[in-house]
C-alpha cells in the first residue's frame, strides 16, 4: 500500500444546506443564482425558512491508500457529500482542497442511450467519464472482457439484461484513472461472481487511490475500508479507524425491535432471560458478553397447539436482520412436561465466538413426529458482544499457527 | 513522489465571479476541452434520434417544407398576397423558413439538451460547456442539411442561388447564435420553473409572427416598429436577400444586431457557468 504524507483531499468545517419545500427550494437557486450575478457568494450562517444542515462542519483529509467509509442513516448526508466533493456544486460553508484527478462512481450507466449498442456506448460513456477516446479504443476489448458481454456487445443496450448493462458500465468506470475515487454503493452489481470480480478490482484501486466509498453493507464496509465517517443529520457521529466503534455507532441509529411477548402460529412466548454462560455477577436483559463467551437462555412459553416431542433452535441474527449462526441443543421438549400448556427451559450455548456487535436471539421450534414448523419467536431478547478484535466475516474461529517441524495447537 | 506533481483544486462557498480572471481561464479551458465530449454526445444524439424512424433524417426538412406549403396555400387563396409569383414566393418562404427553423432550433437546444441530461448532470462532472455545445452541433448539421436541400430546391424551382449565398453564412451563423444565446440564458431559470418550458412555443409563435418569414416587412405601421425591434429580422431577412437576390440594403441594420449578439455570446456564456451548480444542487437524484 502506498500511503503518501500529503492528503489528496482535505475537508474543512464543511457546511452544505438543503431546502424541504420544492418551490421555497427553487426560489432560494434562484436568489442564489442572482447573488453570484452580483458578486456574493453563499448566504450567511443562519438558515433561511425551510432550510436544515444536509452537512455540518464535517472536516477530514484522505490520504493515497486510505479508504473512508462513510456510513449513515438515509437522509444522514452521505450523498451530498460525495456530490460536493465530486466538485457538482459548491459548499455552503468550509472548504474542500482535492489535488489530483477527482472522480466518482455514482450513477453506473449515466448517458447510456438503449437504441445504441453497447460498443457505442462504451466510447460515449467514456467521453462522459472523461477518458480519452484514443484510451477508449486502446483498452475496448479489456472493457469487453471484463463486462462478460461477448458478442452482445454489438447489439443494441436495450436488449441487455439490467445485470449486463451495469456491468459494461463498471468495466468502463474502472478505466478512469484517478487519484481521489468516490464510491456510491456501487459494489452490488450482476451476480455473484461478478460481484467477487468487481471487489477484487476495486481493492487493486484503494492501494494507489484515495476512496471514499459510501455503502449500507457492513461487510462491504469492514473488508475494504481503513477509517470510517459516520454521519447523523448531516454532523459527524463518528470519526477514527476503529470500524468496529464506527459500525456499532451506526447501527446505534437503528434499536432492534425485541419482542419478549412474541408470538407465533402455535406457540407464544411468556418471558425470556439471557446471560452469560457459566453464570457471572451480573445478569441483565441484555447481557454484554466477551468474545468466546457462552449464552444461556432462560425462557417460558405457553403452546396452543398439540405435540408429542419438540424439537428447538435458537437463531442468532445481527442488526441487519441476517443470520449468523444457529444452535440445536440436544434433547426435546415433550407433552408430558407441559404445565397448563406452559413449559421453562434453559438452553446453555457454551461458547459464541461471534464478532463484536450486538445479536438478536430468536426461537424455533420443530415437531419432531411430523416434521411440521410451528412459527418463530422473531428477535426476542437481544445481547450484546463487546470487544476490539473485529473480523470481516460474522463468526470469528479460533486457530492457531506454527512453523514447520512445529505442531500447531488446537 | 508523484503526488508533488498533482494540481490542486479548491471549492470553496465564495462568488466565481471573485477571481473572474480564474472564471474566465477555466470557462475557456473547459469549452476547449469539451470537444470530444461535445462531438460523442452529438453523434449519440443523432443516431438515437432517428435510428427507430421510418422517414429517418427526412425529419429535418419536414417543418420548413410543411411552412412553405401551407403560406403556399394561403397564397393561393388570396390570403396572403406578396405580389411576386408562386414560384418566386415558395422561394422566399422557404429560404425564410430554413433560416427561422435554425433560429428556433438554436432557441431551444440548450434547455432541451440540458433537462435530457439531468441524471448525468447530478451524478457525473464533466464540462457542463460539451452539453450546450453538442446540442450547437445538432443545430448546424440540421441546419447545414436544410440549407443543402434549400439550395438544390432553389436551382430546381428555376430561382438559382445567387453568387453572395457563401456571405450568407456569416448571416446564417449570428441568426443561431442569437438563438442559442438567448436559449442559454434562459436554462437556469428553465430548469428550475417548468414555466420557461411551457411559455417557450407560445413565446416562438408569437415571434414567427412579427419576423418578416413569409412576408416582407411593412415600412410603417405597428408590425414595422415591431420587426425593427425584433433582433432576427435583420439577420434573416440579410441571410434571404444574400442567398437569393445576391444584393441587399439590411446591411447595416443587421450590423448592431451582430455586434451584440456577439457581446453577449460571451456574458451569457458567463452566466451559465456560474449559475448551474445552483441549479444542479435542486436536481433530483
Amino acid at each position: 500500500m502506498n500511503t503518501s504524507d500529503a492528503p489528496l483531499i482535505r475537508v474543512k468545517d464543511l457546511s452544505v444546506r438543503y431546502c424541504r419545500g420544492l418551490f421555497r427550494s427553487l426560489l432560494y437557486a434562484a436568489g442564489d443564482c442572482a447573488r453570484e450575478l452580483v458578486a456574493r457568494g453563499a448566504p450567511g450562517p443562519d438558515l433561511r425558512a425551510g432550510e436544515f444542515w444536509a452537512l455540518r462542519d464535517v472536516t477530514f483529509e484522505l490520504r493515497r491508500g486510505e479508504c473512508l467509509g462513510v456510513i449513515g442513516a438515509n437522509g444522514a448526508g452521505k450523498s451530498t457529500l460525495l456530490k460536493v466533493l465530486n466538485g457538482l456544486f459548491k459548499p455552503d460553508a468550509g472548504t474542500i482542497t482535492t489535488r489530483g484527478r477527482v472522480g466518482a462512481l455514482i450513477e453506473l450507466g449515466t448517458g447510456f442511450s438503449p437504441v445504441l449498442s453497447g460498443r457505442e456506448n462504451v466510447f460515449i460513456n467514456g467521453a462522459v467519464l472523461g477518458i480519452p477516446r484514443s484510451e477508449i479504443v486502446r483498452r475496448f476489448e479489456r472493457i469487453v472482457d471484463f463486462s462478460e458481454i461477448g458478442d452482445a456487445i454489438d447489439a443494441p443496450v436495450r436488449t441487455y439484461s439490467t445485470g449486463m448493462a451495469l456491468r459494461l458500465a463498471f468495466a468502463i468506470a474502472l478505466e478512469m484513472d484517478l487519484d481521489v475515487l468516490l464510491l456510491d454503493e456501487i459494489l452490488a452489481v450482476g451476480d455473484v461472481g461478478f460481484r467477487a470480480k468487481c471487489h477484487r478490482a476495486m481493492e487493486e484501486r484503494l492501494a494507489d487511490s484515495a476512496v471514499i466509498f459510501v455503502s449500507h453493507s457492513m461487510p462491504q464496509v469492514a473488508r475494504l475500508c481503513t477509517r470510517l465517517l459516520v454521519l447523523d443529520k448531516g454532523r459527524i457521529a463518528y470519526h477514527g479507524p476503529d470500524i468496529p466503534a464506527g459500525i456499532e455507532c451506526y447501527y446505534n441509529h437503528f434499536p432492534f425491535e425485541g419482542d419478549d411477548r412474541a408470538r407465533a402460529a402455535g406457540w407464544s412466548l411468556e418471558s425470556i432471560a439471557l446471560a452469560p454462560h457459566p453464570p457471572q455477577e451480573i445478569t441483565c436483559h441484555a447481557p454484554r458478553l466477551s468474545p468466546g463467551d457462552g449464552l444461556r437462555i432462560d425462557a417460558t412459553v405457553r403452546f396452543e397447539r398439540a405435540f408429542r416431542r419438540l424439537a428447538l433452535s435458537v437463531l442468532f441474527s445481527d442488526r441487519e436482520t441476517r443470520g449468523v449462526a444457529q444452535c440445536n441443543p440436544s434433547g426435546a421438549l415433550r407433552a408430558e412436561d407441559l404445565v397448563a400448556d406452559r413449559v421453562s427451559f434453559q438452553i446453555a450455548v457454551p461458547r459464541l465466538p461471534l464478532n463484536p456487535g450486538s445479536y438478536a436471539v430468536s426461537l424455533v421450534a420443530m415437531d419432531e413426529e411430523t416434521g411440521r414448523f410451528f412459527g418463530t419467536l422473531q428477535h426476542a431478547a437481544q445481547f450484546r458482544i463487546d470487544g476490539d478484535r473485529f473480523g470481516f466475516t460474522p463468526v470469528q474461529l479460533d486457530g492457531s499457527l506454527a512453523l514447520d517441524g512445529q505442531n500447531a495447537t488446537c | 513522489m508523484r503526488d508533488h506533481r498533482l494540481s490542486e483544486r479548491h471549492i470553496t462557498p465564495g462568488p466565481a465571479l471573485g477571481d473572474p480572471v480564474g472564471l474566465v481561464r477555466a470557462m475557456c479551458g473547459d469549452y476547449a476541452r469539451s470537444g470530444e465530449l461535445a462531438w460523442a454526445l452529438f453523434r449519440r444524439s443523432l443516431r438515437s434520434q432517428y435510428r427507430q424512424t421510418l422517414l429517418g433524417y427526412g425529419w429535418l426538412l419536414i417543418p420548413p417544407l410543411a411552412t412553405t406549403v401551407t403560406f403556399l396555400a394561403l397564397q393561393r387563396a388570396n390570403i396572403v398576397n406578396p405580389g411576386t409569383s408562386a414560384a418566386g414566393y415558395a422561394a422566399f418562404v422557404m429560404t425564410g423558413a430554413v433560416l427561422w427553423q435554425g433560429f428556433t432550433d438554436a432557441l431551444g437546444s440548450p434547455l432541451r439538451v440540458i433537462r435530457s441530461a439531468i441524471s448525468m448532470l447530478a451524478s457525473v462532472n464533466f464540462p457542463r460547456e460539451a452539453l450546450v455545445v453538442g446540442g450547437l452541433m445538432e443545430v448546424l448539421f440540421s441546419l447545414g442539411v436544410r440549407v443543402a436541400f434549400l439550395l438544390i430546391a432553389l436551382a430546381a424551382m428555376g430561382s438559382p442561388p445567387s453568387w453572395a449565398t457563401p456571405l450568407a453564412v456569416g448571416a446564417i451563423a449570428a441568426l443561431v447564435l442569437l438563438g442559442w444565446m438567448v436559449g442559454l440564458l434562459l436554462v437556469p431559470a428553465g430548469i428550475l420553473f417548468r414555466d420557461v418550458e411551457l411559455g417557450l412555443p407560445i413565446i416562438t409563435t408569437v415571434w414567427f409572427f412579427i419576423t418578416p418569414v413569409a412576408y416582407n416587412l411593412p415600412s410603417e405601421g405597428l408590425l414595422a416598429i415591431v420587426g425593427r425591434l425584433n433582433p432576427v429580422t435583420p439577420l434573416l431577412v440579410l441571410g434571404r436577400d444574400l442567398i437569393l437576390r445576391g444584393e441587399t440594403e439590411h446591411v447595416m441594420a443587421a450590423a448592431p444586431a451582430l455586434a451584440a449578439t456577439l457581446g453577449l455570446a460571451f456574458a451569457v456564456s458567463v452566466l451559465f457557468r456560474i449559475t448551474i451548480p445552483h441549479v444542479v444542487k435542486r436536481l433530483p437524484g
